[in-house]
């Protein structure tokens, strides 16, 4: 066992990086209530494995509020997504390395108001490409244009409208990380 | 009014229910499209309507005229049978009434709503009555007691320069108590043969027949061919302390009779277009102070072209009062025509009893039907000798009693005998000898009415009052027609009190009177057309909406109304009158929904009329909330410096689904007392 992680550890493989995006949720509704563009924070970590090839865990979310006319009364809703997939980054020996990404996301949407909320998970997918540039040997700077998207199918309930509500969207990311 | 001690008697509510087609009828609704919607969109409630086979209500999109609407009418193998000119220019439309020998309701339904210059089509459906004249007395006219007129008439009387119109089965104008109190057009004379104030109208001068069987359809001449009419005539305006017969809301109003009803189609949303069409001519073009229109009639199947007529006599100012049907149904969930047609100047009226409890046989409906009045057992005028009068009179007593079928009559002045208990009267042993000659008094059960009768008559008996075996009044036949003494039935506990004073002098009467009892939502509602006329006698300035406004805030809020009328309150006439304080509440319910999350709140608007803004400096509002049928509670007090415009909204956030909740609100001044109540609305 001391043996294999010392292997995987060999060469720089872990790597972790923080980065911070614009999104566009992919909920015509969500969109309308909450705005076309939201702030969404990342955080990343992987593993490479084999040539370029790594698995990354990825955590990352947007959230907003609205505030209903003459109610005078604020909701929040917000979205939630754990991503676990694979990945492969190209030429290890350049400081220009593109990036090429894919995930199985665990979707959350939560609202919050009218005396209520409501919260649920979905199962989607991720995919998305990107360049890192490492101004150091082991720190690099990137971006990336994501695409993710679960469903969430509501039905008519005490609190809830029925229909369907799409989770994810387009996310244009810049992230600073380190390999170690 | 009569005086004494009134007892209640019991009811049979009889409907007129005419016609009878059930099966296929029709509705047809605007849209904001060039397309006429399919017959497809017949609604299951328009399923029991019955319409008049083979004519078609027309709306047009433009102006047409009857030559135009004809060469329409033709392409189906139909002709213009009537017309509506002043709905047509009061609306900018046109409204024709088409018929066709060759071709069925349906058929026309589909050729015409297909044809691109018509906006709507309609079956022309028939409207039942909603009481019918032989139901059983309960009490004499203790509706009018109920909804304090008697206080309400120390302020005002009403006045002869208001006018209400009655849309039934005419009204007989010639009545004792009527005449004095029906309108006469000024500008027309009678019986001339001339339309001498060029309306349109021969001879209108009490109105007009817009439903007769001469004349291709329609005359002068709006007697009474029925009872009901007369009747809902009487309870608006019978005239009052004229020493004689009965007393109506209003001591003096004048009543405009639009007879609409056939005896075999009973009222046609045609005939009825007719008589809106006549009341708004007579406001709009000849200055006549109509205030209300009262409709005791209605049925399933929405008709636009009758809404549109409706709405057309709101755009004058007229309130049109809504009978809200006698099935005992959710109007909510089975709409009943005119009365839920959803306009501003529609008050749709439920039935209420002695009690204050809804009528069995009422409908009702929290968001359709806005309020509550006297129905059951309601005397009032019938055209002369057509009702039947049952009196018994013992000491300062007079009780309301029912005559038994085939049960003989007693002479004009009554009979004045001796009452003698008989038990049961189940065999001979049980008349004693001194009941010849004189009234058994007898208990009901046993044996049959007729058996009784029998007994007693051959026992020297000269009538026979049978009191009821449990609580309450019965009503009951002899079985077969024959030389009957006079037989009336009587209320239990009025039985027991009679007998309880042994053998003792009373006076029965049994006989054809110009009088009756009714039951029903038609008797309800003449109560409220009323109730506007004298609220008119007192506040000549007040416009449609704010006399409405005076109805429903000055109305009894009653437990037994919680949830089943929107205002949850029957009608109270001196409350109405008196208010100098007119605080108008309306409630509405919404949805307000976000990405995910929806929710139920109520906007509770309340505002203060203009007049009366300066009472309330200092005061406080609050706001009570009833949560499904429950008690009120406080949810929100406000200062008056709140107000903006005279005005409030509250949120109300947020509501369980499916639940119905009251709201209402309550003034208090600087000392804390309560200087006002606002209507109750609910939702």
């Amino acid at each position: 066992m001391f043996f294999l992680s010392s292997r995987l550890c060999a060469g720089d493989r872990f790597f972790a990086s923080i980065g911070a995006a614009g999104a566009w949720p992919l909920d015509s509704d969500f969109r309308e209530y909450y705005g076309s563009v939201q702030f969404s924070p990342e955080l990343k970590v992987g593993f490479t494995f084999i040539k370029g090839f790594y698995v990354w865990l990825g955590y990352s979310f947007f959230s907003a509020s609205y505030s209903i006319p003459d109610l005078l009364e604020k909701t929040n809703a917000s979205q939630h997504f754990i991503a676990l997939g694979v990945g492969w980054e190209s030429s290890r020996k350049r400081r220009l390395r593109l990036d090429f990404f894919s995930a199985l996301l665990a979707a959350g949407l939560r609202e919050k108001g009218l005396g209520d909320s409501f919260s649920e998970f979905a199962p989607g997918i991720q995919l998305g490409a990107g360049i890192r540039y490492f101004f150091a040997k082991k720190i690099f700077m990137g971006t990336a244009l994501s695409f993710s998207s679960a469903l969430v199918e509501l039905t008519d309930t005490e609190v809830t409208s029925a229909g369907d509500r799409f989770l994810g969207g387009a996310r244009l990311l810049v992230n600073l990380g380190a390999r170690f | 009014m009569k005086r004494g001690r009134m007892r209640r008697c019991g009811a049979v509510l009889l409907l007129l229910v005419l016609g009878g087609l059930p099966g296929s009828s029709f509705a047809r609704v605007k849209k904001q499209t060039d397309q006429v919607p399919r017959p497809a969109a017949y609604s299951s409630a328009n399923e029991t309507a019955s319409y008049q086979e083979g004519e078609l209500l027309v709306k047009f999109k433009t102006r047409k005229t009857r030559a135009e609407a004809d060469v329409v009418a033709s392409e189906q193998s139909a002709v213009v049978i009537q017309e509506f000119p002043v709905l047509s220019r009061s609306r900018r439309s046109s409204y024709f009434l088409i018929a066709s020998g060759q071709r069925s309701t349906a058929r026309l339904l589909d050729g015409m709503g297909a044809h691109p210059d018509v906006e709507a089509v309609s079956p022309n459906y028939r409207r039942r009555l909603l009481s019918s004249p032989n139901d059983p007395k309960l009490a004499l006219q203790w509706g009018l007691k109920k909804i304090s007129a008697t206080e309400a008439w120390e302020k005002n009387i009403g006045s002869a320069g208001v006018v209400l119109a009655v849309m039934d089965t005419g009204a007989d104008y010639r009545h004792e108590d009527l005449a004095g109190n029906i309108w006469n057009n000024p500008g027309e004379i009678a019986a001339n043969g001339i339309d001498d104030d060029h309306n349109g109208f021969i001879d209108d001068v009490h109105g007009y027949d817009f439903a007769s069987t001469n004349n291709g359809g329609q005359d002068s001449d709006p007697m009474d061919i029925d009872t009901h009419g007369s009747h809902v005539a009487g309870t608006i305006a019978a005239v009052g302390n004229n020493g004689i017969g009965a007393c109506g809301v209003n001591w003096t109003a004048r009543v405009m009779i639009l007879k609409c009803f056939r005896p075999d189609m009973g009222i046609s949303d045609a005939d009825s277009i007719a008589g809106f069409e006549y009341a708004l001519l007579m406001k709009m073009d000849y200055g006549v102070n109509l205030v209300a229109i009262n409709a005791s009639f209605g049925g399933p199947g929405y008709n636009q072209l009758q809404e549109d007529a409706i709405a057309a006599a709101g755009d004058q100012g007229i309130i049109v009062v809504c009978a809200a049907g006698n099935d005992g149904t959710d109007n909510d969930s089975s709409a009943f025509y005119p009365a839920s047609y959803d306009l501003p100047n529609i008050i749709s009226v439920a039935a209420s009893d002695a009690n204050d409890q809804l009528a069995d046989f009422s409908n009702y409906g929290l968001k359709s039907v806005d309020i509550a009045a006297p129905g059951v057992g309601i005397l009032s005028t019938v055209p002369t000798g057509k009702g039947l009068e049952a009196t018994l009179t013992s000491g300062s007593s007079i009780y309301a009693v029912v005559p038994l079928e085939f049960a003989g009559s007693t002479p004009v002045e009554g009979l004045n005998r001796l009452l003698v208990d008989c038990g049961k009267g189940l065999d001979s042993a049980s008349f004693p000898a001194s009941v010849n000659g004189q009234i058994a008094l007898i208990e009901r059960g046993e044996s049959t009415f007729k058996e009784k009768t029998v007994l007693a008559q051959n026992a020297g008996a000269v009538a026979a009052v049978i009191y009821n075996n449990e609580a309450g009044i019965f009503s009951g036949t002899l079985g077969e027609a024959g030389s009957w003494i006079p037989v009336v039935a009587l209320a239990r506990e009025d039985g027991l009190l009679e007998k309880a004073k042994g053998i003792h002098p009373v006076t029965i009467l049994v006989g054809p009177s110009n009088y009756d009892f009714m039951d029903g939502t038609s008797m309800a509602a003449p109560h409220v057309c009323g109730a506007l006329g004298l609220l008119a006698a007192q506040f000549p300035a007040d416009g449609m909406i704010k006399r409405m406004a005076r109805v429903y805030t000055g109305a009894d809020p009653l437990d037994g109304l919680a949830g089943k009328v929107k205002t949850s309150s029957r009608l109270n006439l001196d409350r109405s009158l008196s208010q100098n304080l007119l605080l108008t509440l309306a409630v509405f319910r919404q949805t307000v929904s976000v990405w995910v999350l929806k929710k139920d709140f109520a906007r509770v608007i309340f505002n203060v009329d203009e007049d009366s803004s300066s009472v309330v400096v200092g005061a406080t509002f609050g706001i009570y909330r009833s949560r499904a049928g429950s008690g009120f509670a406080l949810i929100k007090e406000i200062t008056a410096a709140e107000l903006q415009n005279n005005e409030y909204t509250y949120f109300d956030k947020y509501l369980d689904n499916l639940v119905s909740y009251s709201y209402r609100v309550q003034v208090k001044n600087a000392q804390g007392q309560v200087i006002a109540v606002s209507n109750i609305d609910s939702i």
